[in-house]
């Protein structure tokens, strides 16, 4: 199979290219501004194209064709027999990555001193991490509320058709997605997204440390945390002295500590068991 | 960092940097700027417009992924809406 030419999107400006740059070498670089930049030249790059034989694909197509057919299915199947998930499912989503490149890298026409071919291997490579990332943290977060022993009814992410459920998971009747922090950026509007909690997780840079944290919409929050005390705070103020409370757009979020959320769970649940 | 763009990389310092990526974990993001960003994407994108593409094959539209929306075949989701196709092909050209 040969690629006899890629071609970018004309739309792409100097500055979209700057953030795709910075984004590989150190995502700490970027401000907020640069964040919503990358989201913006990534859904350039999915337009842009490379001609493959006669074929002209867009990235999307090619990414679609060449690594999400070839490797999704198998790589979440395998993920769920995994016991050490973070180490061995890292592993396991790194190795694949390389055969992403081996794949470009075999293909008559890529080459790695081309510009073009360049934006087309960090554009798979974008996508696999988003896609890998995404589902690793989905794991680890139902393997953690089964062992907690929480009550909740999660889609099956084995089932190709079950893993595009609009939600990944109900809890007390509430809808819940499970988000990795760049892929919430990517995929999601808030106005657009309908579940009422989010499980993510948020980078305290400082302290080098991830913190598991829980984002409440209103109906979740009046209904369930009515009695937990919260800070309302502008997003200047932000920080990671959990419980707060902020808006977006009109729309309040409540933010918990993952852990005080199951706690508070897990005393709802079993007063309803007594 | 001196380098404007990824074509200012050499071979080289590109290749170093493709495999720091792979062996990388999460992207380190911090709230503020997380939910900061989020909040210019809702600006931007006050109506937003998607493009879905894919092939028909045998009748069954499949999408390319990954999608603006969630997808499968025939089928893609917006919020908890479910929107089936049921197409029919056009036999009299």
């Amino acid at each position: 199979m040969a690629i006899i030419e890629v071609r970018l999107n004309p739309q792409l400006r100097q500055e979209h290219h700057r953030v795709l740059l910075h984004y590989l070498v150190d995502e700490l670089t970027l401000s907020s501004s640069d964040w919503s930049m990358l989201v913006e030249a990534v859904g350039l790059l999915d337009n842009s194209v490379a001609v493959i034989g006669r074929q002209e694909q867009t990235f999307r197509r090619f990414y679609s064709t060449h690594v999400d057919q070839q490797f999704a299915n198998s790589f979440l199947t395998h993920l769920l027999t995994l016991e050490d998930l973070q180490v061995e499912g890292s592993r396991l989503q790194a190795k694949i990555a390389r055969k992403i490149c081996r794949i470009l890298d075999e293909m008559e026409g890529f080459n790695r001193d081309d510009n073009d071919c360049r934006m087309l291997l960090v554009y798979c490579l974008y996508w696999w991490a988003a896609f890998s990332r995404g589902y690793l943290f989905e794991i680890a977060i139902c393997r953690d509320l089964s062992a907690s022993s929480i009550r909740f009814h999660a889609h099956d992410i084995a089932n190709r058709i079950d893993r595009f459920s609009p939600y990944d998971l109900l809890v007390e009747g509430f809808r819940g997605d499970i988000k990795y922090t760049t892929y919430f950026l990517t995929t999601a509007r808030l106005t657009q997204l309908n579940s009422d909690f989010f499980i993510t997780r948020w980078y305290h840079a400082h302290r080098r440390e991830w913190l598991r944290v829980v984002v409440l919409r209103e109906g979740m929050w009046e209904s369930l945390f009515a009695d937990v005390a919260v800070a309302q705070v502008t997003l200047e103020e932000m920080r990671l002295n959990l419980p707060i409370a902020f808006t977006i757009d009109n729309i309040t979020l409540a933010v918990l500590e993952y852990e005080q959320w199951k706690q508070h769970i897990l005393q709802i649940q079993s007063a309803q068991g007594r | 960092m001196q380098k404007e763009t990824i074509s200012d990389l050499t071979t080289a310092e590109f290749n170093q940097f493709v495999e720091t990526f792979i062996d990388r974990e999460d992207d380190r993001i911090e709230p503020s700027t997380f939910l900061k960003a989020i909040e210019e994407l809702e600006h931007q994108h006050s109506v937003k417009s998607v493009e879905l593409t894919g092939q028909v094959v045998n009748g069954i539209v499949i999408f390319d992924t990954p999608a603006p929306l969630p997808v499968v075949n025939n089928t893609f989701y917006i919020g908890d809406t479910k929107v089936t196709l049921k197409l029919q092909m056009d036999n009299s050209g």
